[in-house]
């Protein structure tokens, strides 16, 4: 039936030790605890995530380059779960995610009250479901990973369960998730009943067969059915326009913390299962594929921008930012797509790397201001901030500017390399439109700035960031203001992720 | 291809007509008398006592999420036990976690008091 790989326990250590942790922090959350345990249960979590980053990066230094070894795979060789740098880098960006969003959340619980083992528990298992995301070969392996990832998400975001716009956000957010999954189950159907299998090699294979044989009107239409089908929930996951409805109410009900994780985790994930899916298993389709998708990436940039410059709120403009930066990385991996080569995908897993510290960073400014019975999250917060928080508004300024692409910041080399492989496959439209709405972004980043210093603002009791929360801001603007000096060798590493 | 989809078919029209034609079959041999006790919501005896729209306590929703709990170990149980040849030792340690997954929240839930009826 199955075979497995003869040294699987030490591939899937990273996995196995995840499991092994988040079990133990379902159990620490069970048993009745004060607050003084719950908070040790947030370093413990930090702990286990680093020790999780660790086997993985072990993992990735032992793995030769270009090398899918496939941990489990059927009597025919088809893998179900295969191990690469690709996957493995991946599962870095997530954990990362996880770990800085873990690291931000004390002040907010505080906050809130709201101290609970399920928590750390919750995150600890979307990062297990994201990393079998980034792993997974066929499209079954690829789901469970994506619904143990967004069953726990969902929870999540519904955390503060008294509060009516989490719930409310959440709520859409389950019924838009369930939709797609199902949409996601119904397209796999279809594509097991045309093609007889569920692995991506074996879909390649015979889309190629088809390809070849008649050209595109060949490909019968339940298989052309269920392939809309897949694309189109994978789209939903990573929340391009027109399937993006969910992100602001989702973004804006969560907890901060929460917002934080949703916005670099998932997303990362979501493009580590639209790469493996379309690289492996439907790049034979890439003439259909790339025009698809330069639609939906153009009006992904431009109405996330458009859309960004209308709010009022910190976290929504956040939401429709976050929506935006979907855009850009898209158009990577349509780079990849065109040029068939690993520059695009180089690009996304840059950008991705980058994106985890200027956003969590923007949100974290945002977690730092709520107190006092103040959300912190609405525009006029921001206002007079340099005086009340000199060091907080130029922090603030410094993850702006990064998410807006100003050099000297990480942000601009995201969008340096992903314009570049866009300029090397020959897409001026797309990289034009990036460029442009580049532009317009700067707008609505910059009204927050001149909130912050230009604005006079009321006086306001004195605001407590607590040492998590102080030392991950200044990891973030350390890495946003340095990772300049750096650039090679991030990009070395990053190139070592390839999935051709 | 399609041809071989004809049973099928078949089987997604006989089961559409089935209960239309049930029922208008019984209109014709069955007696119509009325009688009160017909419009009570169960006819097999039992007096109704109180309005449904009563509310009930959400305890009974976790008990049901408890039992899915047991109900879903022994639906993946039998087709394992049926197939423990072919599965061998890579099904029996499967299996094992699997198991050892459910004991996890089975704990977690009776810590959380989920079988505790007294408030």
């Amino acid at each position: 039936m199955f075979s497995l790989h003869p040294s699987w326990t030490h591939l899937l250590t990273p996995e196995i030790a995840l499991l092994c942790f988040s079990i133990i922090f379902l159990v620490i959350a069970g048993l009745k605890g004060d607050k003084n345990l719950r908070k040790g249960s947030l370093y413990l979590s930090l702990l286990c995530l680093l020790f999780t980053l660790f086997f993985v990066i072990q993992l990735f230094v032992s793995l030769p380059d270009k090398e899918h070894i496939s941990v489990i795979s059927t009597s025919a060789g088809n893998a179900s779960l295969l191990i690469d740098k690709y996957s493995l880098l991946f599962k870095m960006l997530v954990i990362l995610g996880g770990f800085f969003s873990l690291l931000v959340s004390q002040k907010e619980l505080d906050e809130e009250n709201a101290w609970t083992g399920e928590y750390f528990a919750l995150i600890l298992f979307s990062i297990l479901g994201m990393m079998v995301m980034a792993s997974g070969a066929d499209l079954l392996t690829l789901w469970v990973g994506l619904e143990t990832m967004a069953l726990s998400i969902y929870v999540l975001a519904a955390y503060l369960r008294r509060k009516e716009s989490s719930v409310e956000g959440a709520l859409k957010y389950f019924i838009l998730g369930a939709l797609s999954s199902g949409m996601y189950l119904y397209g796999v159907s279809f594509i097991y009943g045309a093609t007889s299998s569920i692995h991506l090699k074996v879909l390649r294979a015979q889309l190629g067969m088809m390809i070849t044989r008649g050209g595109i009107e060949n490909i019968p239409f339940p298989l052309a059915f269920g392939l809309v089908l897949l694309v189109v929930s994978l789209l939903f996951k990573i929340a391009i326009v027109p399937f993006h409805f969910w992100t602001p109410d989702a973004y804006e009900g969560a907890t901060t913390p929460v917002t934080a994780f949703m916005s670099v985790a998932p997303k990362a994930a979501g493009f580590a299962m639209l790469g493996r899916i379309f690289f492996v298993g439907l790049i034979p389709l890439y003439d259909i594929l790339i025009p698809l998708l330069m639609l939906t990436a153009l009006l992904t940039m431009v109405w996330g921008n458009i859309a960004a410059m209308l709010q009022s709120n910190a976290k929504r403009m956040l939401a429709y930012s976050s929506i935006a930066h979907a855009g850009y990385m898209l158009s990577g991996v349509i780079a990849a797509l065109k040029a068939k080569t690993d520059e695009g995908i180089t690009a996304v897993l840059f950008y991705l790397f980058v994106y985890i510290f200027m956003n969590v960073g923007a949100f974290s400014v945002i977690i730092a201001l709520k107190g006092n019975g103040e959300e912190g999250d609405r525009m006029e917060d921001f206002t007079g901030l340099f005086k009340r928080k000199p060091y907080l508004a130029i922090f603030m300024t410094f993850f702006l500017l990064s998410l807006g692409g100003i050099p000297p910041f990480a942000g601009f080399l995201g969008k340096f390399f992903i314009f570049m492989s866009l300029v090397h496959s020959e897409l001026y439209l797309l990289a034009a439109v990036l460029a442009i709405t580049s532009v317009i972004s700067i707008y609505y980043y910059y009204r927050i700035v001149c909130n912050m210093f230009l604005k006079e603002g009321v006086e306001k009791p004195q605001i407590r960031e607590g040492f998590l929360l102080k030392s991950a801001l200044i990891i973030m603007t350390v890495v946003n203001l340095f990772l300049i000096l750096f650039t090679n060798r991030i990009f070395s590493i990053m190139e070592k992720g390839s999935i051709f | 291809m399609a041809i071989s989809y004809i049973g099928v078919g078949f089987l997604l029209i006989i089961g559409l007509l089935m209960v239309p034609v049930t029922m208008i079959l019984g209109k014709f041999f069955r007696p119509s008398k009325f009688e009160i006790s017909k419009l009570e919501p169960y006819e097999c005896g039992i007096e109704v006592k109180d309005s449904p729209k009563g509310r009930i306590s959400v305890h009974f929703y976790i008990v049901a999420v408890v039992f899915l709990i047991f109900d879903v170990e022994t639906v993946f149980l039998f087709p394992w036990a049926v197939a423990f040849d072919k599965l061998g030792l890579f099904g029996f340690i499967e299996v094992g976690i699997f198991l050892l997954l459910l004991i996890v929240a089975y704990i977690y839930a009776y810590f959380k008091g989920a079988l505790r009826w007294e408030e």
